[in-house]
């Protein structure tokens, strides 16, 4: 190939050159150029290595399905693996490199595999890792482990950085009425013809400029012109360098945005992608055409390109491909080419398996009738090509021609991957021998190419079609084809019994040998077919080698290929980038964060903060120079000397209201709620409809028909939304409605023997909360010093003297604010997560650590919660016979039988001298106690603590730590009574 | 990436809503025998075609809804309120969707 | 009484950048506001619909997603039996009707909310890139209501003559508007 640019033609800017590096070294080309046109014109023609043997390969077409000239693109966290260079806009300064060879794609070592070219051969990923082909040695072995990673390293094409992205991608929410993709003549006109009509268009068009097609046609440049300039005018959001990369359900389309992989030195503020879904009414597919190649020997050597592409490289660049050329078809397509590189200077060789195919050819090109390409010669580039002719059901070798560029044009194959992506399955037309696009229910219509119409007034009239279809006027959709001479099927060339490595799936290097080999193996359907040998299984997903591959299997099973079958065509259509499905959903926007009112508050007085689901809370409250292990036994131990104050305003909160809240309550919770006193709170547990537990929680009577509901922290959502299904779908007759007011209150607990003096210092006049006038679980309206009202109950989490204090969200930090200067002075402290889990653990009270989701009622011993005098949600399930067991592991204390020793939570508990399998129990959680002055924990065990008075029990962490002696105790163990809560 | 109509909101991503479970099933009475739960809460067909579910428009009107929809094409054929009586509402007003 | 803290307060600096000399997305909050569920039960709606009008001082109840304005108060039917009335002035909790039971259930929910409006001629393509709702003139136009999802988070939208506004959940207000900035920024923005 002697490939140059000329000095005149193309759509190039040549007043804006650009300067670019390809393997170090550097190059000019022209804005408007790709990086695959801009490196022919500078004659570069080995531009990578295949995936397994490692030969040479240059620039085989110019479009999407290139499968040849691919690189990586961009330095460091930028770069970009598996570039296809045709499809990348050249910019200033763009720095590319060749991949999968070292030391580079010109010279490579990787070549050596050519070698061993026969252990390569389909299946060879199965066979290897048998055992070391041919003869599997070491099979049943493990010999394969070690050669395993020397495979790995050498497996891939680009390599990608390990670098986090340094880029940002948006997501953007888009509705049409019609979406048309694609803006070739077809494109154009049916976008036009619905704007017209009034509707909201967006055409979407994967490359920089409109045009497809006509961008290598300058005689259609004019009329390109005004059809591009009438859609802006007309109001069509136009979308160029816009991949619609998948179809999914009820009109819904996925677009891929490059918005900045162009531009050499992008805004800070601009994202590099964008991912767009779009819903829109109709869509109409006016994706094209790819041309085929036909497999024969060494048809993957740089210099052998499609035909069209190098119309492409001579119109839209202004690039020569070639000085002497040949041009091998099997169809009409070709005329245009043929007669442009000739007028362009090159010596043109046309050669048509057909006869009488070609007709008008301008006299200085040569014509060859009856004959196919056979072998191209040549090694790093094409030198010559050899040809073959067709003598009744073979070919016979018939002559040889020196060139430097062989067109190959095997056929065109319409683009119907996004409709197939909905199911519609591609229908094979033998007279065109293609696959035409399927039928489907869906508003989806294809126009131009895309649905097997070759003429360009076809196409423009196809486009008309299309969008009246989608206005919903029904009328008969044209007729595909428009060569004057048919096409004549041709996959493969090749002499009877040849070995030729003449490739079907360049990307992924597999050739005829392996199709038919596969066959012989007995993979014969398609699907097998495709993923033992890896056809069309890279990064073009079979765009070139498809139809070629499945011809071939359709003939080595002796059928026609329609009875041979397709795979399903899936999205992406071309490679989107993860960055841009995650979009700005990363790093700390991964999960969106919840804070509570007081989140500012607690920071600025010395919180840690920890996650505890969506929020963030308070873990501990470190004192200058303390490590958390100090700060939370510190804590815990002032919250039962003195007082202590925890935001708690993470909790699930819902209202409950109306005339039949309180029998909604008896329903869905296990104990009696029907006559809750108005003032009074009370703790419930709510079971599944199984019988195992849901959540508890306390529910205030604030009402005769209202309550506060309050649930856990984590499952706020999941209760709020059963007690919604059940008021609708089967309780539909109560007049109860649900809301969630979790954001409406701010909410901490004080508790210690110093929390009521704390609140009382700091109400408002007249009002009291001394024992008479709040009791242990009264709750009532309460108004605070400076004026904000609010919500006081008496409920103890901790055990000690406690007392919940909620005011609306706003008014958070006030409240902390007159609250906390009291606690500190009567000697408080504010305490975390960590220190309100170690209280916890003391007393024994059951958190989402033990509820999860496996414990029934009775398993936490709160079985006395379970009414015997009403039906409640899960009271029918919860008696399964299996759920009743007295051995069930059942809620216990842990005391270590050192007291120096401690012991992690998730640690498996078992017998004495039976440390195996799952034991008879775990450890939920840990903490250092204050009031015991050692390590205690909180669990299950088979039987319960009765069961296991006086045994040692060993605490077994395999992974973590040693065995640990235990004893298992009550799992209330300290104020098992609870004295202090009732003070 | 279905889209579904909203009785009360129009149609709108699936985003929105999560999946509730089999639109067949009565539930009995809570004092009903467990035989009669078990069946209830564990049994279920297992339908390759036009099926009756629940879903909850939870990022919307928080409505329950009953939809009949295809789990082969994903075709919906029928949305309705599930709780009866914002069915007889629907019916009988104008409120059409958006 | 004390003033109401917005859970905004972190961001609560003039923030202005502009991109190519643009300023496309404004953003504001209106901080101390009052926000009241009416439910009604199925049988009552009607009626509560009336009441529902005579405490947001407008004439007619409006219907799913739409909302009526009349001066600083906006009613919005938000759910098949739930209103909302909403206030630009926050009210005392013992001027909120009471509750009849037979009639329906009235809710406080005025510190659940963060409330931000955005306007300005990037407005509608910024929310795109988080609300799955046509927000074109034709499909949403003055008057319309949205609850919708927003990074799976349930948002209410609206829109008046000035600008599109939103009800965010007081406790996802910060992370929200961080990922409304972050997206802004390319359109320029400012927060007043």
């Amino acid at each position: 190939m002697t490939a140059r640019r000329l000095d005149h033609g193309g759509r190039i800017n040549r007043a804006h050159p650009l300067s670019f590096t390809f393997d170090g070294n550097t190059f000019r080309g022209y804005k408007g150029d790709t990086l695959a046109s801009a490196l022919m014109a500078n004659n570069e023609t080995v531009l990578g290595r295949s995936f397994k043997y490692h030969r040479p390969r240059g620039i085989m077409s110019a479009g999407v399905e290139e499968s040849g000239a691919i690189v990586t693109v961009g330095r460091d966290a930028s770069r970009e693996p598996n570039v296809k260079a045709p499809m990348q806009e050249l910019y200033e300064g763009l720095s590319a490199e060749g991949q999968n060879a070292w030391p580079n794609v010109r010279f490579d070592l990787g070549a050596i595999n050519g070698l061993f070219s026969r252990f390569f051969a389909a299946g060879f990923y199965y066979k290897t890792f048998m055992g070391l082909p041919p003869f599997e040695w070491g099979h049943g072995t493990r010999l394969w482990m070690l050669y395993e990673k020397l495979i790995r390293k050498a497996a891939g094409m680009g390599s990608a950085s390990r670098e986090p992205d340094p880029d940002c991608y948006d997501h953007v929410h888009a509705f049409c009425d019609v979406l048309v993709v694609g803006s070739g003549p077809a494109g154009l006109t049916a976008a036009l013809t619905a704007a017209e009509a009034g509707r909201d268009v967006i055409l979407v068009e994967q490359d920089f400029e409109l045009g497809g097609d006509t961008l290598s046609d300058p005689s259609r440049e004019i009329e390109r012109a005004q059809l591009v300039d009438a859609l802006a005018k007309a109001g069509v959001r136009i979308m160029p360098r816009t991949t619609a990369f998948g179809l999914y359900d009820h009109g819904t389309a996925g677009l891929l945005e490059r918005v900045t992989d162009h531009v050499a030195d992008p805004a800070d503020q601009l994202p590099r992608q964008r991912f767009w879904t779009v819903r829109s009414d109709a869509t109409i597919l006016a994706t094209g055409a790819l041309e085929r190649s036909i497999a024969f020997d060494n048809n993957d050597r740089p210099g052998v390109m499609t035909a069209a592409a190098a119309r492409s490289y001579l119109n839209r660049f202004g690039v020569l491909p070639g000085q002497k050329i040949v041009i091998a078809t099997n169809n009409d397509s070709v005329h245009h080419t043929a007669v442009a590189l000739a007028s362009a200077g090159a010596d043109v060789t046309l050669a048509d398996i057909r006869k009488h195919g070609a007709s008008d050819l301008p006299a200085d090109i040569e014509l060859r009738e009856g004959v196919a390409p056979l072998k191209v010669h040549g090694r790093s580039g094409v030198e010559a090509v050899a040809f073959a002719s067709a003598s009744g059901n073979n070919w016979s070798a018939a002559g040889q021609t020196d060139c430097d560029l062989l067109l190959v044009s095997g056929g065109w194959s319409p683009v119907v991957n996004l409709s197939s992506h909905r199911g519609a399955k591609p229908a094979w037309n033998a007279e065109l021998a293609c696959f035409l696009p399927g039928l489907t229910n869906e508003p989806i219509y294809h126009a131009g190419s895309a649905a097997g119409i070759w003429e360009y007034e076809a196409c423009k009239a196809s486009g008309e079609w299309a969008a009246t279809a989608a206005l919903g006027e029904a009328t008969a959709p044209p007729q595909p084809g428009g060569w004057s001479t048919p096409i004549k099927p041709l996959y493969e060339v090749r002499l009877p019994e040849a070995k030729t490595k003449a490739f079907v799936d360049f990307q992924h290097d597999v050739t005829g040998d392996d199709v038919r080999l596969a066959q012989q193996e007995g993979f014969v359907s398609v699907e097998h077919l495709k993923r033992y040998t890896t056809l069309g299984m890279a990064t073009d997903q079979g765009k070139m080698g498809n139809v070629i591959g499945l011809a071939l299997m359709a003939d080595a099973l002796g059928k026609d290929i329609p009875d041979a079958g397709t795979t399903r065509f899936r999205p992406p259509y071309t490679p989107v980038s993860i960055g841009a499905l995650a979009g700005r959903n990363v790093g700390h926007h991964f999960k969106p964060l919840r804070r509570t009112p007081l989140h500012d508050w607690n920071l600025k007085h010395g919180a840690t903060m920890t996650e505890a689901g969506p929020w963030h809370r308070p873990w501990y409250f470190a004192k200058t120079g303390e490590v958390i292990d100090e700060a939370y036994v510190r804590e815990a131990s002032t919250v039962r000397k003195t007082v202590g104050i925890c935001d708690v305003s993470s909790l699930g909160k819902i209202a409950v209201q109306g005339p039949d809240a309180a029998e909604f309550l008896n329903r869905v919770y296990s104990n009696g709620f029907a006559k809750l006193p108005i003032g009074k709170a009370r703790y419930g547990i709510m079971l599944r409809d199984d019988g195992f537990v849901m959540d508890d929680g306390t529910t205030w009577r604030l009402g005769e028909t209202e309550f506060l509901m309050t649930t856990t922290t984590t499952n706020a959502g999941k209760v709020m939304v059963f007690m919604e299904e059940l008021l609708q779908t089967r309780w539909p007759d109560l007049k109860v409605h649900v809301s969630s007011v979790s954001d409406e209150w701010a909410a901490v607990s004080v508790a210690g023997p110093k929390a009521r003096a704390t609140i009382a210092a700091c109400l408002a006049e007249g009002e009291y909360i001394s024992n008479e006038a709040l009791p242990f679980m009264g709750v009532r309206k309460i108004t605070l010093a400076n004026g904000i009202p609010g919500l006081i109950a008496r409920i103890s989490f901790s055990g000690e003297l406690a007392y919940e204090l909620y005011v609306p969200a706003g008014h958070g930090a006030a409240m902390m604010d007159l609250l906390w200067p009291e606690a500190e002075r009567q000697g408080g402290c504010l305490y975390g997560l960590e220190a309100l889990g170690t209280l916890r653990i003391e007393k024994g009270h059951v958190t989402g650590a033990e509820l999860d989701g496996r414990v029934t009622i009775d398993d936490a011993g709160l079985g006395k919660m379970a009414s015997t005098k009403k039906p409640f949600i899960g009271s029918a399930l919860r008696q399964r016979p299996d759920l009743l067991r007295h051995d069930r592991p059942q809620l216990v204390g842990i005391f270590p039988k050192n007291p120096g020793q401690t012991f992690k939570g998730g640690a498996i508990l078992c017998a004495d001298g039976e440390v195996s399998g799952f034991g008879e129990g775990w450890i939920t959680g840990v903490t250092h106690s204050p009031m015991f002055g050692h390590w205690i924990g909180i669990g299950f065990i088979s039987g319960g603590h009765t069961a296991w008075a006086g045994k040692t029990v060993i605490a077994s962490d395999l992974t973590r730590s040693e065995d640990v002696e235990v004893e298992i105790v009550s799992p209330h163990m300290y104020d098992p009574e609870g004295v202090k809560m009732h003070g | 990436m279905i889209r579904i109509p909203c009785p009360f909101c129009g149609t709108r991503d699936h985003s929105e809503f999560t999946y509730g479970g089999d639109a067949s099933i009565t539930y009995p009475a809570l004092d009903a025998p467990k035989e009669e739960w078990h069946d209830a809460v564990f049994l279920r067909d297992n339908i390759c075609g036009p099926q009756l579910e629940t879903w909850h428009h939870v990022h919307g009107c928080r409505m329950w809804l009953v939809i009949e929809r295809d789990t082969m094409t994903h075709e919906i054929m029928s949305v309705r309120p599930a709780n009866p009586k914002l069915s007889a509402l629907f019916e009988d007003n104008s409120e059409a969707d958006q | 009484m004390v003033d109401r803290q917005s859970a905004l307060a972190a961001h609560r600096r003039p923030q202005q950048t502009s991109f190519d000399g643009a300023t496309g997305v404004s953003f504001s909050e209106v901080w101390a506001f009052s926000l009241v569920q009416i439910a009604a039960w199925p049988e009552t709606l009607h009626s509560v619909g009336v009441t529902a009008t005579k405490l947001a001082g407008c004439d007619a109840a409006p219907a799913p997603g739409r909302a009526v304005f009349e001066g600083t108060r906006t009613l919005m039917r938000v759910e098949p039996l739930k209103w909302w009335v909403l206030s630009e002035a926050p009210q005392d909790a013992s001027s909120l009707p009471a509750s009849e039971a037979s009639q329906g259930a009235v809710l406080d929910l005025s510190h659940s909310r963060t409330w931000l409006r955005v306007s300005g001629d990037k407005a509608a393509p910024l929310l795109n890139h988080y609300l799955p709702i046509n927000l074109s003139d034709r499909a949403f136009p003055v008057g319309s209501v949205a609850t919708t999802a927003m990074h799976h988070i349930g948002v209410t939208l609206w829109r008046d003559e000035d600008a599109f506004n939103i009800l965010l959940p007081r406790s996802l207000a910060s992370s929200l508007f961080e990922l409304f900035t972050e997206s802004s920024s390319q359109y320029g923005y400012k927060f007043t």
